[in-house]
């Protein structure tokens, strides 16, 4: 022991010296008594000792409480738990059996929800179907779905019912909730639905609140989209789609869709790719019906809207009679000069108005004219403000002029109000 | 005994190893050359072959540009149109799905059979055009039957719109697919079956300048020919837009005027060939066009006999009547052979033994009369003095009996007989007499409206004659310019020589006919402050004794015609109007009036040099009366 102390010496020393240090610098160090981490009964100590901005606790003091402090913590917490452990072993000796017996009974309950649940869904399920059946009066099949292809690009299920039910292949398949595809091909037992998602599948839809037709695709990622339309303000989120009828595969009127959202597309342009939500969740379908054959009478809602999607069909069909009313023609040339007209005139007129302001003459103003010809009278003159190159009396004699000179204001008529072909005169 | 057999093994296997190797070896060999065929020397053969199979390329048409008047005022637009095409290299057996396609695309099913038949020796890649303009329907149809009518293919173009009721029907022309026919010819080179280009007016002679170039799409098929993406795209370039030197206002003026008449009208501003209006009536619809014609519209254009297909103002060539007298002064004017003369008008008079009449008794009467009396007489007279190789000379420099070289297609040459002429091409000797008839503008003399434009415009410009033109020259580039100039050779742009007397005097008795008064022969055409001049011709439309024999069925009225002008002297607008069958001159007249008041109001308005209309105040003040009553009540 000697030796040690002998052998080690100076280090010794040296250790001593410096905790020697440490200790007097310890106590020389003062700190805030700032530190929320410090136990409360800690805090409350120094504060009794300190100023009461705590400001003079020495460091040593301070490390001292915090070695102390959670030793004193634990020496409780282990008192109390060791109590608390005996009371609850005391209270709680049946709960294991209790246990038990209460998860067998939520696992009953469970099933048996789940069994009524699904009941229920079919029976609504077979209800909306029959309901179906008689609302739009169309001779169906209703079929299960059995498998899908599988494949990730093709977007194809398996049908139970097939060529001996009376499939044919472009059959549309439906849901209450709308459409789901068509029928591809068909065995005698079996057949393939192509959903709408499919990228070769496409259905002939209008918008229902605008009317707007359009052309349904689907695509290789498996969405539904429009993209046939040019940017259009009345579109909007959240629109519901509607067939059309005139792909001579799905019946008017069956509900698509809504419009889930609109974006432009620059690969495409000036279309915007307009994504379809499906009315129907084709992920997950179990029953369909497939239209075997329309009846000829629609019902009556369906009647309205065909009538409705008429008119808008001739609208539509008069697009390119839009664009020409904007071009001259005789009648815009009569309306503009008859002043005001009404109605389609005026509308006719408006196009093309402004380009024949500058027509001064309405039949009415020509003079003379031969019986039963139209425009064959002397127009009107207005009368000019001052003498022109145009005025009587204003050309003077050959001698002084040039042939062919061209006059003073040849080149105002060409260059001031000259306007840039590309950007014409907005009528 | 294995031994030996062994022993017996190993020796037929060395027998045959030898053979064997060299048969491998050579296997190998040619397997080795064929692979190297394979791969490197047919390798970017089969690798377009294979892409071929994978990618197909679908054209993107490009847009037209647009045509605007002077003023940038459109003219002609485009609206968005889609047509279904048949691709045929997809389906085995295309036969089966024609009932489907017919119905879906509600086209009769002899018609695609007569379409496949048509471009049956086209190759298998190119699609044919089945049916343009489909309706939403009928796109629908197409989209709902992608999976199993693989073969019909949509594509979006843009078509055209002209002006309703045929305005400017005839200047504008119209396009169409390309013929069989034209394919052959040079000047469609650049073009495939299925193209659209332009058939007349400047649709067709502005053609390069405003057809874009086409795009392309690389889609990528599977096996089956189905679209499953999409590898890169060329856009279109879209045409050049094109502006006509036509000015809207004075072209719907000369519309109106013309308005339930057969006939034609040019406004032209002689001072640079400017084409203000062109009008040819009948007219077609340029927009029956822009689609598949139907037979029955074509039919009717043919059957029509004012020939509503026929650009009259470039395209008619009938007798000038009295305004040759023009050209028959200048002529007399220049030789000095006019100025002394002083014919007595007897209502006619007798030349070469036989008597040509004139519808008034003038009296004696010269050329400072003649002109403006459009004394019959008088130009007899003096065609009798000048012959008709003189008059002929005149008249070839103004320009008649050739081709203006106007921008547009197939301009008429008229006619101008001389004496080699009758020998030549109608193998009879030149009677003296005949020339007594081309002096007052008949006989064998033939114009266009055009020509006369720019003849009687050059006149009163003091010789000088200009190129007439639709388009711009400046906005064209030289080799354009040029291009289109060699396209449509012409006269050009010359000067003729007059004397500022002779200049002065012919002006001057033109300005004469729209004066009422002693010599007027359109008096009642007067236009109030403006200085308007003309002459009117009423040209026979046969010779009397032809006229005797066949007038059943036809139309045997003469034509009006009327040059006008406005001012008398280097005009800033010619207007020539033919009235077919309009009977007087001075009726013709009347629509020429229409134009030049169209022309000068709307460049005054310009200049804001226009009163305010008489009426107006009168009224105002009687409608503030009636508003300040009405709050009293």
């Amino acid at each position: 022991m000697e030796s040690f102390f002998v052998r080690f010496k100076n280090p010794l020393v040296l250790i001593a010296i410096v905790l020697l240090q440490v200790i007097a610098l310890a106590m020389q160090v003062q700190r805030p008594a700032k530190d929320a981490d410090a136990p409360a009964g800690a805090r409350a100590n120094e504060r009794e000792g300190a100023a009461p901005d705590g400001r003079n606790v020495s460091l040593l003091r301070r490390w001292t409480v915090t070695a102390i402090t959670p030793l004193e913590a634990a020496a409780q917490s282990s008192t109390s738990r060791v109590r608390g452990a005996w009371d609850d072993y005391v209270n709680l000796r049946h709960a294991r059996q209790q246990n038990a017996a209460l998860q067998d009974e939520v696992a009953r309950l469970r099933e048996e929800e789940a069994s009524f649940a699904e009941d229920a869904a079919q029976g609504r399920r077979l209800q909306r179907l029959l309901a179906f059946r008689e609302q739009y009066a169309l001779t169906n099949v209703a079929a299960q779905v059995i498998g899908t292809s599988g494949s990730e690009r093709s977007h194809v299920l398996y049908l139970d019912k097939g060529s001996d039910d009376g499939l044919k292949p472009d059959q549309p398949v439906i849901t209450p909730d709308g459409v789901v595809g068509k029928i591809r091909d068909v065995f005698p037992h079996s057949s393939q639905l192509l959903l709408i998602n499919d990228p070769s599948s496409g259905a002939g839809v209008i918008l229902a609140n605008t009317r707007i037709r359009a052309i349904l695709r689907g695509s290789a990622t498996g969405q539904v989209q429009i993209d046939d339309l040019t940017a259009d303000s009345r579109i909007k989120v959240g629109e519901p789609v509607i067939t059309s009828g005139g792909d001579l595969v799905f019946p008017r009127g069956l509900p698509v869709g809504t419009i889930e959202s609109i974006a432009p597309d620059p690969l495409h342009q000036p279309y915007t790719a307009i994504l379809i939500k499906p009315a129907v969740d084709l992920n997950r379908l179990e029953e369909v019906l497939v239209i075997t054959a329309t009846s000829a009478t629609l019902p009556p809602s369906a009647a309205e809207d065909a009538a409705a999607a008429e008119a808008t069909a001739d609208a539509n069909q008069r697009a390119a009679d839009l664009i020409a009313e904007k071009l001259p023609s005789l009648e815009s040339v009569a309306a503009a000069t008859n002043g005001a007209g009404s109605g389609g005139a005026g509308a006719a007129a408006g196009g093309a108005a402004g380009s024949t302001a500058a027509v001064p003459d309405d039949p009415e103003s020509q003079v003379g004219g031969l019986p039963g010809i139209p425009n064959s009278g002397l127009p009107k003159s207005r009368a000019a403000l001052h003498p022109d190159r145009f005025s009587p009396g204003a050309v003077p004699p050959a001698t002084d002029m040039t042939p062919g000179a061209p006059s003073q204001s040849q080149s105002q008529s060409r260059s001031p109000e000259q306007q840039d072909p590309q950007q014409p005169r907005q009528q | 005994m294995d031994l030996e057999s062994i022993d017996r093994k190993e020796k037929l296997s060395a027998a045959k190893l030898h053979l064997s190797q060299y048969v491998v070896a050579a296997v190998l060999v040619v397997l080795g050359c064929w692979l190297w065929r394979l791969q490197i020397l047919d390798a970017n053969n089969y690798r377009v072959l294979a892409e071929q199979n994978r990618i197909r390329r679908v054209p993107v048409l490009a847009p037209r540009g647009r045509i605007f008047d002077r003023y940038g005022r459109l003219l002609v637009d485009n609206y968005p149109s889609v047509t279904c095409f048949l691709v045929r290299d997809q389906v085995k057996d295309m036969d089966a799905d024609l009932p489907l396609i017919a119905s879906g695309l509600h086209l009769p099913l002899d018609q695609i059979q007569t379409t496949l038949r048509h471009y049956r020796y086209t190759p298998k890649y190119e699609p044919i055009p089945l049916k343009q303009d489909i309706t939403p329907d009928e796109q629908a149809f197409i989209a709902a039957h992608r999976d199993d009518l693989p073969e019909l293919e949509t594509l979006d173009e843009q078509r055209r719109v002209y002006p309703r009721d045929g305005v400017l029907a005839h200047v504008l022309g119209y396009v169409g697919e390309v013929s069989e026919a034209d394919l052959n010819d040079e000047r469609y080179a650049a073009y495939e079956p299925g193209d659209v280009v332009g058939k007349s007016g400047i649709e067709e002679s502005y053609d390069e300048w405003l057809r874009g170039t086409d795009g392309s799409r690389d889609i990528v098929v599977n096996s089956h020919g189905k679209e499953v993406g999409q590898m890169g795209e060329e856009l279109a370039k879209p045409g050049h837009d094109l502006r006509l030197t036509i000015d809207l206002d004075v072209q719907m003026a000369a519309e109106r005027a013309m308005e339930g008449k057969t006939g034609a009208v040019v406004a032209m501003d002689p001072h640079n060939g400017d084409i203000l209006a062109m009008v040819s009536r009948s007219a077609f619809d340029p927009n029956q066009f822009s689609v598949r014609l139907s037979p029955a519209y074509w039919r009717s254009l043919m059957d029509d006999p004012n020939h509503p297909m026929m650009n009259k103002a470039i395209q008619a060539q009938l007798a000038p009547g009295s305004t040759f007298k023009i050209i028959m002064s200048l002529a007399g004017l220049q030789e000095n052979v006019a100025q002394p003369m002083k014919v007595m008008c007897n209502g006619g008079g007798v030349f070469y033994g036989q008597f040509h009449a004139c519808d008034k008794h003038h009296g004696l009467v010269d050329i400072e009369h003649a002109i403006p009396w459009s004394c019959d007489t008088f130009f007899y007279t003096l065609a009798e003095k000048l012959g008709i190789d003189t008059i002929a000379r005149y008249a070839q420099s103004v320009g008649i009996g050739q081709k203006t070289g106007i921008d547009l297609p197939e301009e008429a040459t008229g006619l101008m007989p001389t004496v080699l002429w009758k020998e030549k091409v109608m193998h009879q000797p030149w009677y003296p007499g005949e020339v007594i008839s081309v002096g007052i503008g008949q006989g064998a003399v033939e114009v266009t409206p055009l020509q006369l434009a720019r003849a009687l415009g050059g006149i009163a410009s003091g010789g000088v004659l200009v190129r007439p033109h639709l388009v711009f020259p400046s906005e064209l580039s030289p080799e354009e310019l040029e291009e289109i100039q060699t396209e449509f050779p012409g006269s050009g742009d010359k000067t003729v020589p007059i004397s500022p007397q002779n200049w002065e005097l012919i002006t001057d008795g033109m300005a004469q006919t729209t004066v009422p008064g002693e010599f007027d022969t359109a008096g009642p055409e007067h236009l109030e402050g403006i200085d308007f001049a003309g002459k009117t011709g009423t040209a026979q439309v046969m010779s009397h004794e032809a006229l005797d024999r066949t007038n059943h069925g036809h139309n045997t009225e003469p034509n009006a015609w009327f040059v006008g002008m406005a001012p008398r002297r280097n005009p800033d607008i010619v207007v020539v109007v033919l009235w077919e069958h309009g009977v007087w001159g001075e009726h013709a007249a009347r629509l020429a009036a229409q134009v030049i008041d169209a022309y000068v109001t709307e460049q005054r308005e310009r200049a804001k040099n226009l009163q305010m209309q008489v009426a107006v105040p009168e009224v105002k003040q009687s409608t503030v009366g009636v508003g300040g009553a009405a709050p009293a009540e």
